[in-house]
């Protein structure tokens, strides 16, 4: 049953390519990426392996670093249909628990980022002077890692797929990811440091010992016992792995169970009996404004980021606290209005570049529907403004309290609200020109590389104008140069925006297919 | 004022190799029940998406209540209502959010949306689904907010694909009356569905639609000829039994 799933999922995975260049070119680029990437890594295991002293505790570190992503991922990108072989539509056939997990788990295990895995674990295969039992045992300790990373993944990523459909869940998904991302990023600063340190311990260390009982620690032991011929070791280390490996599959197979149960019906239900008021979409705050098409599709895009989708609201939390890091750290030597540029631009992207996402098919139901799509588009476009410009007045304040240097505040906000209105035009014109439906994964792989574009020229264009502001912030006041500014950014992004709800207007059926293809 | 409230004159929509909708003619009466039938893959669903504005026909074109539906359909997408065989929502949203939602993108009164919404929903018996999310509807509530979304802002057309699939009994006496109702104060009904005896029961007039063009238009009682609809409607789009033989395992069992 593994095989006829496995055959599956590489027919799935043929067609997942698509004909589009964009998509072909990901599919192409990932795979060189994970295979060259492995080869390298491999390489780098082979040299710790063969080196010994300081190489066997970077080994152990390197088990266990390479083990992260794998288990951060699924918070980062919770979902259980992977665009890979969804487990829903299994539950039809006459399947065990143990079937499904194993059969998944085989196609899983046909991916780029399982590729690199193995390549990089069975480093020791091509260590130097090693004799053959030595290199069939680092081939086995990289098979059982693979599986290891991939189980344990895809498992955790079932467990919290439940756990998302509750409102805690998500602000505990919102709030993990966030601290995630800094804590990548702080120990990434502090790599340097963290690497000196290393350097005066040995796999016997405290942190050596410890990392060498937890399962992906216990992995790179594994391959440095029998490289010592410490057999009794090496087993006692593989057999954590492989218990490792049984658990994380038995906890995939509970959850695949607890699905046939219905266990989450009642979550359901019990969200579902409070009572709703007749006019529940627009929230108190936009309640003050004229009612009408603006106003409504601000009202369902906030309500869409911050209440209904936990991808959303990672999307919008995860740039603005890389924001505050890069802000803080990269542009501290440019001054305070550069700083709070640089958080403006990371904070906007997010939740303004591709406006539709969200909705999916229900775009449909705007054309279907005769909705007055500038009118949507440009409610949609600065719904955004209601939490970025609290965030860059915040950041401005907090950023120069901490520079003592109250006199650049007013600059400093200008020069934020100047970016986020840039980039609430260019995300307008990129949302009408590259939308793609962020709740299915496996459609819009093509579109990344676009999107990534549309990013980079953003900042292109922002960084020019910190160019403009440098010049012209030499000839006159920095508060004149923020206002002159803050209205230029104004006056283009309103004209990016007016084309945009023109084109869109003109022809919503682009849109349309690439939101919801079944409309072909 | 125009006699139909719709027509179709020449109607072409080719995808590919096939022509889906092959030259499709129709003219519906104000005020009536006008149905469609045909075969899955007849084009019925190609013509109604045609007839609402969602799908661009490579010829011919639509009239709504003297409207021409192309080039630019917004004006007729304002006079209509329409409810897909899948009903395609903001399914993030409530019940109450959706039906808000669209009253306000057509530029409706705030009060007027709360007063209809409140009594669309408790007769579509949706009232007591507060907080549910229009994802965790089954396809028989969808279809039920699909309706109350495409009788909110009052239309003068109400198009509907395969409205009474996945609805039970209840539901589907509850729909009846609701279209009667609404068909009473004049408004036109157009359905497309392949179930003959809803068809015969609810439609004033009907249309039967084969391989993309009109095999047969008329009052029930014409199309049908004296025989039940079923037997006529098998025969105009031509039926198919099984060969001698043919899936004898089924009367096997594989234990």
């Amino acid at each position: 049953m593994a095989l006829v799933l496995l055959r599956l999922r590489l027919a799935i995975a043929r067609r997942a390519r698509g004909h589009g260049n964009g998509a072909q070119l990901y599919f192409a680029t990932s795979w060189v990426l994970g295979g060259v990437g492995g080869l390298l890594a491999g390489m780098v295991t082979a040299v710790l392996v063969s080196g010994g002293g300081t190489g066997d505790l970077l080994l152990v570190v390197a088990f266990s670093g390479v083990f992260l992503p794998w288990v951060i991922g699924p918070i980062v990108e919770p979902t259980l249909a992977d665009g890979v072989v969804d487990p829903q539509r299994l539950e039809q056939f006459p399947l065990t628990g143990w079937q499904q997990v194993t059969g998944l788990l085989a196609g899983a295990l046909v991916a780029p980022t399982a590729t690199f895995t193995f390549l990089f674990a069975s480093g020791g295969v091509v260590a130097l002077e090693e004799p053959p039992a030595v290199r069939a045992a680092s081939l086995l300790v990289a098979m059982c890692y693979t599986v290891m990373c991939v189980a344990v993944s895809r498992s955790a990523q079932a467990l919290l797929a439940g756990a998302l459909r509750s409102r805690r869940g998500t602000d505990l998904a919102a709030f993990a990811a966030s601290l995630l991302v800094l804590g990548v990023y702080l120990f990434a600063q502090q790599a340097r440091a963290t690497t000196a340190a290393l350097g005066g311990q040995s796999a016997t260390g405290p942190l050596g010992t410890v990392l060498s009982w937890t399962p992906p620690g216990a992995a790179g032991r594994a391959v440095l016992a029998a490289r010592d011929g410490e057999w009794l070791e090496f087993v006692l280390r593989l057999g954590i792995v492989a218990l490792t490996v049984v658990l994380a599959l038995l906890a995939w197979a509970w959850v695949l169970g607890r699905r046939v149960n219905g266990t989450t019906l009642g979550q359901q239900r019990a969200r579902s009996r409070r009572a709703a008021s007749p006019l529940p979409l627009r929230p108190a705050v936009l309640r003050g404004l004229p009612a009408g098409p603006g106003v409504a599709a601000a009202s369902q895009q906030l309500r869409y980021f911050f209440l209904r989708s936990p991808r959303a609201i990672q999307t919008l939390v995860i740039p603005p606290v890389m924001g505050v890091v890069v802000a803080h750290s990269s542009f501290a030597g440019y001054g305070l209005a550069a700083q709070t540029a640089a958080f403006a631009a990371m904070s906007v992207v997010a939740g303004s570049f591709n406006l539709f996402g969200y909705d999916g098919p229900g775009f449909t139901y705007l054309v279907l529907g005769g909705a007055p799509l500038r009118r949507v588009l440009t409610g949609k476009a600065l719904a955004p403004l209601l939490y970025l410009l609290p965030l860059v007045a915040t950041f401005a304040l907090t950023e120069s309290a901490i520079r003592g240097a109250p006199e650049a505040i007013l600059p400093a906000i200008l020069a934020g609200f100047s970016v986020v209105a840039l980039g609430l035009g260019v995300g307008s014109a990129s949302s009408v020109l590259n939308p793609s439906d962020q709740s299915r994964v496996g459609l819009r792989r093509g579109s990344f590389l676009k999107v990534f574009a549309w990013f980079m020229g953003f900042f292109t264009v922002a960084g020019i104008g910190g160019g403009v502001w440098w010049v012209l912030s030499r000839l006159t006041s920095s508060l004149l140069t923020g206002l002159f500014l803050s209205l230029a950014a104004v006056v283009v992004a309103r004209a990016i925006l007016h084309w945009s709800g023109r084109r869109l207007e003109r022809d919503p059926y682009q849109v349309m297919l690439k939101l919801d293809p079944r409309t072909a | 004022m125009v006699p139909f409230a719709l027509e179709a004159h020449g109607l072409v929509k080719v995808f590919g190799d096939l022509r889906a909708v092959d030259g499709v003619d129709l003219a519906i009466p104000r005020g009536t029940f006008y149905g469609i039938a045909g075969p899955n893959g007849a084009g019925k669903s190609t013509t109604l998406r045609m007839l609402t504005g969602l799908l661009r026909p490579d010829a011919g074109n639509a009239v709504l209540g003297g409207v021409p539906v192309w080039p630019d359909p917004r004006a007729a997408k304002a006079q209509v209502g329409f409810v897909p065989d899948n009903p395609v929502l903001f399914d993030r949203l409530t019940a109450p959010e959706m039906l808000e939602y669209a009253g306000l993108l057509r530029r409706m009164d705030p009060a007027v949306v709360a007063e209809r919404s409140t009594e669309l929903l408790h007769v579509l018996d949706l009232a007591d689904e507060g907080e549910k999310l229009i994802a965790d509807y089954s396809l028989g509530m969808i279809k039920r907010i699909g309706l109350a979304v495409a009788l909110l802002h009052g239309p003068r057309v109400l198009v509907l694909d395969e409205p009474f699939g996945a609805l039970d009994p209840v539901n589907t006496q509850v729909m009846e009356d609701v279209l009667q109702l609404y068909r009473r104060g004049g408004g036109t009904v157009l359905f497309a569905s392949h179930v003959m005896d809803v068809v015969q029961r609810l439609c004033d007039r009907l249309a039967v639609i084969g391989s993309g063009r009109v095999l047969a238009e008329g009052t029930v009682a014409d199309v049908a000829g004296g025989r039940n609809l079923q037997d006529a409607f098998v025969e105009l789009v031509g039926g198919r039994d099984l060969e001698e033989g043919e899936l004898s395992w089924l009367s096997s069992f594989s234990g």
